[in-house]
C-alpha cells in the first residue's frame, strides 16, 4: 500500500462519527425543538394539568433542559442502541428500535431487489447507449427512460397498479398467478408492483451515468492504443472501456440507496407495504416525532457509512486519488 | 455568451424552453385573476361563501383544523353527518361556523365527474370543477413555488454561498461547506418531508399571527402559508448541493488571469463575484436552475400527496393527483389522474431534457 493512503483513510473514517453526530444534533433539534413541547404532543392536548405533564415527562425521559435531553438521547443511542419510546404506541410503551425492527425486513427485501435490478439493468442499458452513440438507439433508450423518472411517484404507482392488476391480468393468469392490488403477506407476487415502481424511475439515472462514464473512457488514449493494436471491438469494450468506466459507478451506489429509501416512503404508503417507509409516513400523520427522528437517523447513518466505505474502497482501487492526496 | 448561443442552436433545447414558457405563462396568466381581471376560468379557491372565517376565531377552541374537520365529518362542502354532541358543543351550525377556513365547495353538483367533452375539455372533478381550469390554476401554484424557491434556495443561498466559499476560501469556506456537508449527509426527500412535517403544525398559527399583526386577512385563504412553507423547506434542503456545485466551478475559475487582473486593479470581493465570477459560471447556473425547477415541481406533488404540502382549496397538481385516488377510481374516471399526469409529464420532461441539452453543450465529452 502506498504511503499516502493511510492518513487519507484515517481522515475519512474519522469523519463518520463527526457527521453522524452532526446529523443527530440537526434532526434532534428539528424534531424536538421546533414542534413545541413534546409533552403536549404526547398528551394530545394543549392544556394539561401539571401533574399529568410531570408524569409524561418522567415516563418519556423529558426532564431537564434541551441540552440535557439531547445528551441523554445520544447516550441512549450510543450505549444501548436505544432510540427512545414511541409517542403513539403507548399501551404498553414501545421503543422506536423495536417498532422499526419489526418492519425493516420487508423494506430491506424490496430495496435489495430494487438495487439489484437498478444495477443489473441500468449498467447494460448505459453501455448499450454508449456503444450506439450517434445512432437512433442511444437517444431512444435514454429518452425513453427519462419519461419514467419524470413522472411523480404518486402518479406512477397508480399507473403501474392499473397495468399490472388490470392490463396484464390475462398474462399473469396464463403464468398461473395474480398480482394483488394491495400488499398481501405471504404472496410473492405482491413484490411486483412496489419493486417496479421503485426500479423504473431509478434505471434512467443509472443508465445515463454509465453512458457518460463509458463515453469519456472511450475517448481515452489507452482505448485508442488498444484499437491501434488491432484488438476486436468486443475485447476493447470488455477489457478496457468497461473496467475503467465502472470505477465512478461506486460513487452512485450510496446515492441510489438513499433515493430508493426516500421513494419507498411513498411507494410503501400507496401500496400498503408494512415496511419502515409506510411506518414513517404513518408517524408523520400521528406526530410521532421519536419515530421520525429514529428513521431519519437510521437512514442518514446508513448513507454516511456507505459513502465512507465507498470512498475508502476508492482509495484502494484508484491510485490517482492517493497521488493527488499526497501532492496537493 | 457563446455558450448560451450554442444552447439556443440545439432544437431540443428550444422546444423545451418554449414548452416551459407556455406552461409557466399559463400559470402567470391565471395570476391576473387575483387582480380582478376576468380570465374566463373559474378559480377553484373561490367559493360562493363570501366569509371564510376560521373555526378557531369563531369558538376560540384551540384545535387543529384537521382534527376539527374529522370530528365534524364535513364532507367537501356538504355536511353529511352530524354528531349531536358537536352541535351542542359548537352551538348552532351555520355555514359560517361549520366550514373551516379552507373548504372546497361543490360548485355544481350535476356537473360533477363528467368525462372530457366540448364543454369541459379535461372533464370535471367530484365537485364539478372544470379540469382545465383547475390545471391552469395548479400551474400557477407550481410557478410560484418553483420560481421562488429556486431564486431563494438556488440563486440566493446556493449561488451566493457557493461563490463566497469558493472565492474567499479559508475559514468562510470551511464553515459554509461543513454545514453543507451535514445537510448533504441527510437524504434529500426524507429531510424535506421531516422539515415540512415538523413545521406544519405551527405554521398556520404563525401565519394567523402575521395576519392579525399586518391586517392581511387573505394570506391563509390564498394559500400563501403553504407556499412559504414549501419554499422554506426546499430552499433549506437544496442550497447545500448547489453551493457545492458552484464552489467547484469557482475554484476552477479563480486562478484565471482575468480574475487576477481584476484583483490587481483593486476590485473588491463583491465586485469580483458579481462582475467577473458570475458571468463565468452563468451557463452552469442555468443547468442547475432548470434541474431545480423540475425537482421542486415534483417535490410539491409528493408533499401534497402525503398530506403535508398544499392544503385545499389552493389548487395544485398534488391535490389533483390525491383526489384522483387509486386504481379503482382510475378505472372509473381516468381523466382525473390523466390531466395532472400529462401536465406534469410535459413540464418535468421539458426541464429534464433542457438540463441535458445544456449539459451536452457545456460538457461535450459526454456527447
Amino acid at each position: 500500500m502506498a504511503s499516502g493512503a493511510i492518513p487519507l483513510l484515517i481522515r475519512r473514517l474519522l469523519l463518520v462519527p463527526v457527521l453522524v453526530f452532526a446529523v443527530m444534533a440537526l434532526s434532534y433539534a428539528l424534531t424536538h425543538a421546533a414542534p413545541g413541547d413534546p409533552v403536549k404532543i404526547i398528551a394530545g392536548a394543549r392544556d394539561i394539568e401539571p401533574e399529568r405533564a410531570q408524569q409524561i415527562r418522567e415516563e418519556f425521559g423529558l426532564e431537564g433542559n434541551y441540552v440535557q435531553r439531547f445528551g441523554r438521547y445520544v447516550w441512549g443511542v450510543v450505549s444501548r442502541g436505544d432510540l427512545g419510546p414511541s409517542y403513539y404506541y403507548r399501551s404498553p410503551v414501545r421503543s422506536v428500535q423495536e417498532l422499526l425492527g419489526e418492519r425493516i425486513w420487508v423494506s430491506a427485501q424490496i430495496n435489495l431487489i430494487v438495487m439489484a435490478l437498478v444495477f443489473g439493468l441500468g449498467i447494460p442499458m448505459g453501455v448499450y447507449a454508449a456503444v450506439h452513440r450517434g445512432r437512433w438507439q442511444d437517444p431512444a433508450l435514454i429518452g425513453g427512460l427519462k419519461v419514467f423518472d419524470s413522472i411523480p411517484s404518486p402518479i406512477f404507482i397508480v399507473l403501474i397498479a392499473v397495468l399490472m392488476v388490470n392490463g396484464l391480468a390475462d398474462f399473469f393468469n396464463f403464468l398461473g398467478f395474480n398480482v394483488p392490488n394491495v400488499w398481501t403477506p405471504g404472496d410473492p407476487a405482491s413484490y411486483i408492483i412496489p419493486v417496479l415502481a421503485l426500479t423504473l424511475p431509478s434505471i434512467g439515472g443509472m443508465a445515463r451515468f454509465v453512458r457518460v462514464s463509458a463515453l469519456s473512457t472511450m475517448d481515452d488514449d489507452y482505448v485508442r492504443t488498444a484499437r491501434a493494436k488491432g484488438l476486436t471491438e468486443r475485447r476493447i469494450l470488455y477489457g478496457h472501456v468497461l473496467r475503467n468506466a465502472m470505477l465512478p459507478l461506486s460513487t452512485v451506489f450510496g446515492l441510489s440507496i438513499v433515493g430508493i429509501i426516500g421513494g419507498s416512503i411513498i411507494i410503501e404508503t400507496a401500496y400498503g407495504v408494512p415496511g419502515v417507509g409506510a411506518f414513517m409516513f404513518q408517524s408523520i400523520t400521528q406526530r410521532d416525532f421519536n419515530v421520525i427522528l429514529g428513521f431519519t437517523l437510521l437512514t442518514a447513518t446508513l448513507f454516511i457509512v456507505v459513502n465512507a466505505l465507498i470512498d475508502v474502497l476508492y482509495i484502494f482501487i484508484d491510485p490517482r486519488i492517493r497521488f493527488t492526496a499526497r501532492f496537493s | 455568451m457563446r455558450a448560451l448561443r450554442a444552447i439556443l442552436r440545439k432544437k431540443i433545447a428550444v422546444v423545451c424552453i418554449a414548452v416551459i414558457i407556455v406552461l409557466y405563462g399559463a400559470g402567470a396568466y391565471t395570476m391576473l385573476d387575483a387582480f380582478g381581471v376576468d380570465i374566463g376560468l373559474q378559480d377553484p379557491t373561490q367559493s360562493n361563501l363570501s366569509q371564510r372565517r376560521s373555526i378557531r376565531e369563531v369558538d376560540g377552541t384551540p384545535e387543529t383544523l384537521g382534527a376539527f374537520t374529522q370530528r365534524l365529518d364535513v364532507k367537501i362542502g356538504t355536511i353529511t353527518q352530524l354528531n349531536p354532541e358537536i352541535v351542542d358543543e359548537y352551538g348552532p351550525l351555520t355555514a359560517d361556523t361549520v366550514l373551516p377556513a379552507r373548504t372546497e365547495l361543490v360548485l355544481s353538483e350535476d356537473e360533477s365527474l363528467q368525462g372530457p367533452s366540448s364543454r369541459h375539455w379535461f372533464g370535471t372533478d367530484r365537485n364539478g370543477r372544470d379540469g382545465f381550469a383547475r390545471a391552469m390554476f395548479s400551474l400557477r401554484t407550481t410557478l410560484i413555488i418553483s420560481v421562488i424557491s429556486v431564486v431563494f434556495g438556488n440563486l440566493f443561498l446556493g449561488l451566493g454561498l457557493g461563490l463566497l466559499a469558493g472565492y474567499r476560501g479559508g475559514l468562510v469556506d470551511q464553515i459554509i461547506m461543513r454545514i453543507g456537508d451535514v445537510m448533504l449527509a441527510m437524504p434529500g426527500l426524507l429531510f424535506l418531508i421531516v422539515i415540512v412535517a415538523v413545521f406544519r403544525d405551527q405554521w398556520e398559527d404563525w401565519f394567523r399571527a402575521i395576519e392579525d399583526a399586518t391586517g392581511m386577512g387573505w394570506l391563509i385563504a390564498q394559500g400563501v402559508d403553504d407556499y412559504v412553507l414549501i419554499v422554506f423547506a426546499t430552499s433549506l434542503v437544496g442550497w447545500a448541493g448547489s453551493a457545492r456545485f458552484y464552489r467547484a466551478q469557482v475554484l476552477a475559475l479563480r486562478e484565471s488571469d482575468y480574475i487576477l487582473a481584476a484583483e490587481t486593479i483593486g476590485a473588491r470581493t463583491p465586485r469580483v463575484l458579481v462582475r467577473h465570477l458570475f458571468p463565468g459560471i452563468l451557463p452552469w447556473f442555468i443547468v442547475g436552475f432548470s434541474a431545480s425547477l423540475g425537482e421542486i415541481a415534483g417535490a410539491e406533488v409528493v408533499l401534497t400527496w402525503l398530506g403535508i404540502g398544499i392544503t385545499p382549496p389552493t389548487p395544485s397538481f398534488g391535490i389533483m393527483v390525491e383526489n384522483a385516488g387509486g386504481r379503482t377510481t382510475f378505472l372509473l374516471y381516468p381523466w382525473l389522474l390523466l390531466v395532472p399526469f400529462s401536465f406534469l409529464l410535459v413540464l418535468m420532461l421539458a426541464f429534464n431534457l433542457l438540463g441535458d441539452a445544456i449539459n451536452d453543450v457545456l460538457n461535450p465529452r459526454g456527447r
